[in-house]
């Protein structure tokens, strides 16, 4: 499974990466970019199955990334996990209609683990 | 100082931080650490204006800089930055979604102040904590 990771932070990048990892998700590839631009690029080059994504960031902020892949055909239908701290944004985004999971950041393992899964489960 | 503030701002400190750092987390601040600190805000918007601010010592600093990027010894100085931008960053996202849990607020980008803490003014609500051998001082500033 690959997966993207979109986050401004290159700590929580890897704070991330490192979660799935220890989480026991069978991954493939790992992808990282710092804005949605970036994503949206990383996307167009590469096969990607699962994308986690941060709300709050320059260039591209998430709600625009994230609007900007359900257009997409070929990206319609990659199961989305937002990360974020700002539970009302998310909120606000309407994330079920965007057909993206929420994760409260601080995350624990486990908690990124089941919203990975429960992502990938939503798109069978 | 409002205790609802004071509560919520202390309860996102301690969940982020006691998430983030391998280090023990107590109330109070100690005198131990000398110097300006690194100082990083965030400013908020919605049906509340207002600012969150971290103010970290280096010792503390290094020490959750490491934990964050699971290293022994802190990262160079600008990945400290990065995380304690991170840091402040949930700090805000969690005060903000605790202040009104129905409303949108809008978080901006955290910035580094250069020049210290900003001391004009007093803040609505602080959360004082010894973070191991360092300090870490967490202030809101709500607009009225």
């Amino acid at each position: 499974m690959n997966v993207l990771v979109v986050e401004d932070s290159e700590v929580m990048r890897g704070m991330i990466v490192k979660a799935l990892k220890n989480g026991g998700l069978p991954l493939g590839d790992v992808y990282q970019a710092s804005n949605g631009v970036e994503g949206l690029q990383a996307l167009h080059d590469h096969a990607v199955d699962l994308v986690f994504m941060d709300l709050n960031m320059p260039v591209m902020d998430g709600e625009t990334f994230l609007r900007s892949l359900r257009a997409e055909v070929a990206t319609a239908g990659i199961p989305v996990v937002v990360v974020s701290s700002n539970s009302s944004s998310a909120r606000a985004l309407g994330l079920e209609s965007l057909r993206a999971t929420f994760v409260q950041k601080p995350f624990t393992t486990q908690t990124l683990r089941a919203a990975a899964e429960n992502a990938l489960g939503a798109r069978q | 100082m409002s205790s609802d503030l004071r509560a919520a701002i202390h309860r996102a400190a301690t969940v982020t931080f006691s998430a983030y750092s391998r280090k023990s987390l107590r109330e109070g601040l100690p005198k131990t650490s000398e110097g300006d600190p690194v100082s990083v805000a965030i400013e908020f918007t919605g049906p509340r204006k207002g600012r969150v601010e971290v103010n970290i010592w280096e010792d503390a600093l290094g020490d959750l800089a490491a934990s964050m990027y699971d290293q022994r010894v802190p990262p160079p100085f600008s990945d400290q930055l990065d995380a304690i931008r991170e840091v402040t960053n949930v700090i805000a996202g969690n005060v903000v979604s605790s202040l009104d849990s129905t409303s949108l607020f809008n978080l901006g980008l955290p910035k580094v102040q250069h020049n210290g803490p900003i001391a004009a003014v007093d803040p609505s609500a602080v959360a004082d904590f010894a973070l191991g051998s360092g300090r870490v001082s967490v202030r809101l500033f709500i607009e009225n």
